[in-house]
């Protein structure tokens, strides 16, 4: 389990942050993340926000409340935030309890989140040459 | 407990073979893989004296079966109490509602809804009463099932009412808490005056 003290690592990759919440989330820990990325969404060259919480132990309201907040913050500042790793338990959990994230754009998987922001995964391209003909493996 | 399993296994076989053994039985009776699910125990134990019985001799295999079903003796979950002061206080609320759930057995999606709850029930308290407690407590009258306490003496709910008639208008955060944790129980209880606030609910499995 994730010590519930440490700082929250946020990632740079291209013009994206991507933030992989993880384990126990603490209030402290939710509140000093929110201020950070709104610190490096100031400072750096970012279009887009990815919140992945696949790891997330809890969701509760508050957490809630603190991701769709720091969503909008983010997107006043010109950011698009999307929302990856929802279980379905967690997602059965916030149905049971009425919460809506409808104000963030929420995905699948961090793959999707990346393409939902214009990253595109290509394949390396394959051999040129049969390596089982050069071996002369095959006839 | 997997490595108190192992420890008795590797008495009477390889590491590796105990490791096999173990993660042959495991998939055998379905318990869960950090054999949190003390009920399965019995069949765990039973599962594994099959490979014990195939590594030890004879003269030892009493021994053997006896060390494994003491390792393999269910403890009987037993009730948590978590005195709330501040915010790290809230996680050791969801852990201990976290663990003890995992122990009665509760599928991941209850363990899950159950931990929101008490950390719904955990945050009120701390944020709204300063102070107070919660208590989480195994079902004992023939129900399998999980009960929590919570209790402050802080202010009490003013707009109770309007809460549970779903009228009312947090400013202070999502204001589904309490509705939530209604919603996802089986049981709700509240009483709040100016003395103080104590909710009590049961999930049943
Ligand atoms: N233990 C408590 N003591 C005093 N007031 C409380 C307590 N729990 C909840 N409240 C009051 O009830 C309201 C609703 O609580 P809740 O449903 O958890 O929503 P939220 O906490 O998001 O506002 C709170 O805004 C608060 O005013
Ligand atoms: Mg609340």
């Amino acid at each position: 389990m994730s010590d519930n003290r440490s700082t929250i690592p946020v990632l740079k990759i291209w013009d994206q942050l991507l933030v992989a919440l993880q384990g126990d989330v603490s209030d402290r820990q939710a509140d000093d993340l929110s201020h950070s990325v709104l610190t490096r969404i100031r400072d750096a060259d970012v279009s887009g926000l990815i919140l992945d919480v696949t790891g997330v132990l809890t969701l509760d309201s508050h957490l809630c409340a603190v991701l769709a907040k720091l969503a909008a913050s983010a997107r006043l500042m010109g950011v698009r935030s999307v929302l990856c790793g929802l279980t379905p338990e967690v997602v059965m959990t916030l149905q049971a309890m009425d919460i809506e994230l409808e104000q963030i754009e929420t995905v699948g998987t961090i793959e999707e989140a990346l393409e939902a922001s214009g990253i595109q995964h290509t394949t390396r391209p394959g051999r040129d040459y049969d390596l089982d003909e050069f071996f002369g493996v095959k006839p | 407990m997997k490595d108190r399993v192992l420890n008795v296994l590797s008495h009477y076989m390889s590491r590796l073979h105990a490791d096999m053994a173990l993660r042959r039985a495991v998939a055998k009776v379905g318990i869960d893989s950090r054999l949190e699910d003390h009920r399965m125990y019995p069949q765990l134990a039973a599962a594994l004296e099959t490979s014990l019985r195939l590594f030890t001799s004879e003269s030892l295999i009493d021994t053997a079966v006896g060390e494994l079903r003491e390792v393999l003796t269910p403890d009987e979950p037993s009730s948590v109490k978590v005195e709330l002061r501040s915010e790290a206080d809230m996680s050791l609320a969801r852990q201990a509602a976290r663990t003890l759930a995992e122990k009665m057995g509760a599928r991941s999606f209850e363990t899950q809804k159950f931990t929101t709850v008490v950390s719904e029930l955990a945050r009120n308290i701390v944020q709204y009463a300063k102070h107070g407690e919660i208590e989480i407590t195994p079902l004992s009258d023939g129900m399998r099932g999980l009960r929590v306490r919570a209790v402050d003496q802080g202010p009490g709910i003013k707009n109770l009412q309007e809460i549970l008639d779903g009228r009312y208008k947090s400013k202070t955060g999502l204001g589904k808490g309490i509705m939530g944790v209604r919603k996802m129980m089986d049981r709700f209880d509240i009483a709040s005056d100016d003395q103080g606030t104590r909710i009590e609910v049961e999930m049943h499995l």
